[in-house]
């Protein structure tokens, strides 16, 4: 990447939060309290750039990705996309701004309606965004779309139960990139497709991603994808941002212990480089009720005194290697 | 002669659907040998799930049926036994552990009757033995607070604390055989690390067979000592893990290893298997790997190839034949 694009974020999330309520005050009790799925959370997109977002299940990553789509509202926090502030814009404005953006899901049997024909799916974006005037200049554009995701035009006419699962994903794909998007937020595009489709699929956003230049969010819990794909690696826990790196200096020098603790936990396909383990005792805590301090101190190995009483601030280790640990300067060491 | 705790040959295993005669499994053949785990590796629809089902004789249905073949285990056929005697060896002799614990956990029972219920039924053991005996295996599988959690229900667990009461579950009746079905699959990184860990330890401890079924190259390079690669109802190859993983012989072993992105490499693309997985109504002619198979000659689209061995492995691929290089010439 060269430094001029270094300079303009496409996407700057600072202090996005999204709790949820789960307990409202009542005519008896004035009590409230609220899952924080989303606590804190602050991040710059450069152009053409893809953020690797990871993190165990319950942690709040997918929560993110649909807070700074505006699918879900976020409770606070200021998204910037483009310069523009996203999150006041309304109606007609939004609507813009949105073609600009696009989605990934995870699930590709869940996520296509199963009334449309594949060209319908792939051509709704360009109705609701009214690109065209006419009938057959959408369908030549789908058609085109159809063909750089390589799936045979001939399935124009068809349904989504007629596709194997990476199939369904290249739909995904098509429907994401029909109206030439800056930015993707994947979430877990590939966690549900076998192996030897898994990689078609990667290759393909990789392809996809040079030839068209859009920056991807891409939200794993599989750390090995996640390297292989992203530049950046952002990595969450109960919430909050444990630690931000370009992906080598993530991997190679890991800062932070939950960080460390992912990556030994990854049963390698090698026999040869045995590794040592940190296995991780018991289980994530429930995000309605976050351990006080930091909120990884639970089960972290490193834990001291402090850890439990003061939480830690994502401070900047050199090279924008953000870490969120009070004793992040000796893992440097 | 290896002491094998169960030897499967030849089984065949196939459902009579509307759209026509599904091969799930077709001649599988593999042993097990005492207190060592085998991994068997494949991706979705190639007949590993309904091995093991076989094996647990879970398979009758409307549609399903072993058609051929024998399983003999400790000595004896499995396919020869009525239903009853089946019974006495599911759970006791032979205990399985599903992919979803959230499915595979009755909700309607807490965690001690569902742990009990093997344990009544098969050791004839009193409800306070049995209940002693529950929270010793809850304990040995880790789970803190064993006599609080041996009265609650499954919604009360997370998904690795579920998982740990299906394997003290399947672990009670001190198996000879534990057949594990993706036991990891559901889980975060962090709790399958910790499951497997546990696994590798209790086999130690417990000396019981594993069956490790996984479609996760990882997984398999963790805990097994022998591996089985399926496709298509078919075993392509079977080798010692670290044979696998050293020197893959089959080309779909050889693809499944490259397409996985590893952590120790930077590779701008990933290699990839063109294509998909043939489903059941339109299995090719010939090698059923053939059409995704970037060696593939004339040969292999005409002729299934037999599984031939090699030293100490065995491989169903023509290009280690003598018919590899007749068709060269």
């Amino acid at each position: 990447m060269t430094d001029d694009s270094k300079k303009e974020p496409i996407l700057k999330v600072s202090h996005l939060k999204k709790y949820f309520p789960i307990k409202t005050s009542s005519l008896f009790s004035k009590e409230v309290s609220y899952v924080k799925a989303v606590d804190d959370v602050s991040f710059e997109l450069y152009k053409g750039e893809t953020l690797g977002v990871v993190g165990e299940s319950g942690c709040g990553k997918s929560t993110m990705g649909r807070s700074v789509m505006r699918l879900i509202e976020p409770t606070d926090g200021e998204v910037l996309f483009e310069g523009k502030n996203f999150l006041t814009l309304k109606g007609e404005e939004l609507r813009k701004v949105r073609s600009k953006m696009q989605m990934m899901f995870q699930d590709p049997y869940a996520s296509l309606n199963p009334r449309m024909t594949i060209g319908e799916i792939i051509a709704e974006p360009l109705l609701i965004q009214k690109t065209y005037k006419t009938k057959e200049e959408v369908r030549n554009h789908v058609l085109k779309v159809m063909e750089v995701v390589g799936l045979n035009t001939k399935y124009y006419n068809r349904y989504p139960h007629e596709f194997s699962g990476g199939q369904r994903q290249r739909i995904g794909i098509a429907r994401a990139i029909v109206m030439s998007p800056d930015l993707i937020v994947c979430d877990e595009p590939v966690s549900a497709l076998d192996v030897s489709i898994q990689s078609q699929v990667i290759n393909l956003m990789r392809k996809l991603q040079k030839s068209m230049g859009m920056a991807y969010i891409f939200i794993s819990h599989d750390l090995s994808v996640i390297k292989h794909i992203s530049d950046r690696v952002l990595v969450m826990y109960l919430g909050q941002v444990m630690e931000v790196a370009d992906k080598n200096d993530l991997y190679e020098n890991t800062l932070h212990p939950y960080t460390k603790a992912l990556l030994s936990a990854i049963p390698l396909p090698d026999r040869k480089t045995k590794r040592e383990k940190i296995i991780l005792q018991g289980d994530l805590p429930s995000p309605a009720n976050p351990p006080s301090g930091c909120v990884f101190h639970t089960r972290c190995y490193m834990a001291q005194e402090i850890c439990s009483k003061e939480k830690p601030e994502l401070k900047d280790y050199g090279n924008g290697h953000l870490c969120a640990c009070h004793f992040c300067h000796m893992q440097q060491e | 002669m290896a002491d094998n705790i169960i030897e499967v040959k030849d089984l065949k295993t196939y459902f009579h659907t509307d759209a026509g005669l599904v091969k799930a499994v077709n001649g599988v053949s593999f042993n097990v040998e005492r207190g060592k785990t085998l991994g068997i590796v494949g991706e979705s629809g190639c007949g590993k799930s309904i091995t093991s089902l076989s094996i647990m004789r879970l398979i009758e249905s409307a549609t399903g049926r072993i058609e051929g073949g024998t399983i003999t285990f400790e000595g004896e056929d499995l396919l020869q036994k009525s239903e009853e005697e089946m019974r006495q060896i599911r759970g006791k002799k032979i205990a399985m552990i599903f992919q979803e614990p959230m499915t595979s956990l009755n909700p309607v029972f807490t965690i001690g009757q569902q742990i009990t219920e093997a344990l009544l039924i098969h050791e004839k053991m009193t409800k306070e033995q049995a209940k002693e005996r529950a929270i010793e295996m809850l304990k040995m599988v880790r789970i803190p607070m064993p006599e609080k959690r041996y009265d609650e229900y499954p919604h009360q667990l997370s998904g690795g604390m579920r998982q740990r009461v299906m394997i003290a579950m399947a672990l009670s009746c001190k198996p000879a055989l534990l057949i594990c079905d993706e036991p990891t699959t559901a889980l975060d990184v962090t709790i399958q690390a910790q499951i497997l860990e546990l696994i590798n330890d209790l086999k130690e401890k417990t000396g019981t067979s594993v069956m490790m079924i996984t479609h996760d190259l990882g997984v398999i390079a963790e805990v097994a000592d022998d591996v089985m690669v399926m496709y298509a109802g078919k075993v392509v190859e079977k080798a010692s893990c670290d044979e696998i993983f050293e020197q893959p012989l089959h080309p779909y072993t050889n693809g499944l290893l490259d397409c996985i992105p590893k952590l120790d490499d930077d590779r701008e693309e990933l290699s990839t298997i063109e294509g998909m997985v043939p489903s059941f109504d339109s299995m090719p002619e010939g090698c059923a790997f053939s059409p995704r198979c970037p060696f593939a000659k004339d040969i292999c689209r005409n002729k299934m190839p037999e599984l031939t061995q090699h030293g100490t492995r065995f491989v169903r691929c023509f290009k280690y034949t003598d018919e590899w290089k007749e068709d060269q010439a």
